[in-house]
């Protein structure tokens, strides 16, 4: 994908301490909104859909051993700018899984998709499924330490 | 033509890659197939029978009987032919079946 660079920020990318994924909302919702690149409302409405509509992915089917990662997002009229927003959990969380919604994964990334563009040209998810599932990720991402290291892994 | 229903909570990123994926493959496969992404919400009885196949990313609660076959695509997101050959395959065979 073209400027792959631009979808994504070093100080969009967050390490968080979260126990479920509505804390996990709520601390990166209000640092979102805070930089006015979400709408009021965005919190409530992530964590209704993500009730409703999961987006843990099972990254145990590209590998074995590996944690896995979550997507959330919500309707284009919440979000005023176009990229990814990456949270590192400090010890996973569940999520439901996207495309079997009655198991959970373990969550140790969460990917933010934030679109407003609803027929978009570029995909944003799907140049995501192209990194996830292209060698060992979470490992990889485990073994940096700092959000421009993270920054240049995701968009090199 | 066939077309295909594709959808998700939101109606922005899963549905709009299914409805990509679904008609290059069934393109490559010989059929003429169109597809279109909305919302899960948005889907009513009306809508969902002016097409052939509906395909979400797992099957909703859509608070009525869903007349028209089913297709689970989640696995397409994963955009890896081991998980998304056999739903393409489930997608030709109920295409064949409809007769069209």
């Amino acid at each position: 994908m073209a400027n792959t660079e631009k979808l994504f920020d070093p100080d969009l990318i967050f390490f968080e301490d979260a126990s479920s994924f509505e804390e996990l909302f709520q601390s990166v919702g209000g640092k979102l909104l805070e930089k006015k690149l979400v709408n009021p409302g965005y919190i409530e409405a992530m964590t209704e859909r993500e009730k409703n509509f999961p987006t843990g992915l099972d990254l145990s089917v590209v590998n074995p051993d590996s944690l896995s990662v979550a997507i959330p997002h919500t309707e284009v009229e919440y979000c005023n700018w176009k990229g990814v927003v990456v949270a590192r959990l400090k010890e996973p969380i569940a999520f439901h899984n996207m495309i079997s919604p009655d198991k959970t994964v373990p969550v140790k990334y969460a990917f933010f998709i934030l679109n407003n563009e609803k027929n978009s040209q570029t995909n944003l998810l799907s140049y995501l499924m192209g990194f996830f599932t292209s060698g060992d990720k979470v490992s990889e991402l485990d073994s940096l330490n700092t959000k421009e290291e993270i920054y240049q892994f995701i968009t090199k | 033509m066939i077309k295909v229903l594709a959808a998700c909570g939101a109606g922005v990123n899963s549905s709009h890659q299914i409805k990509d994926a679904v008609e290059e493959e069934m393109r490559n496969r010989g059929y003429d197939v169109h597809a279109d992404a909305v919302m899960i919400k948005d889907v009513n009885e009306e809508m969902i029978s002016k097409y052939d196949i509906f395909a979400p990313i797992s099957t909703p609660d859509l608070g009525f009987e869903i007349p028209i076959p089913v297709v689970e695509a989640g696995p397409i997101l994963y955009r890896m032919p081991a998980m998304s050959a056999p739903v393409f395959d489930e997608l030709e065979n109920v295409i064949k079946s409809l007769n069209k």
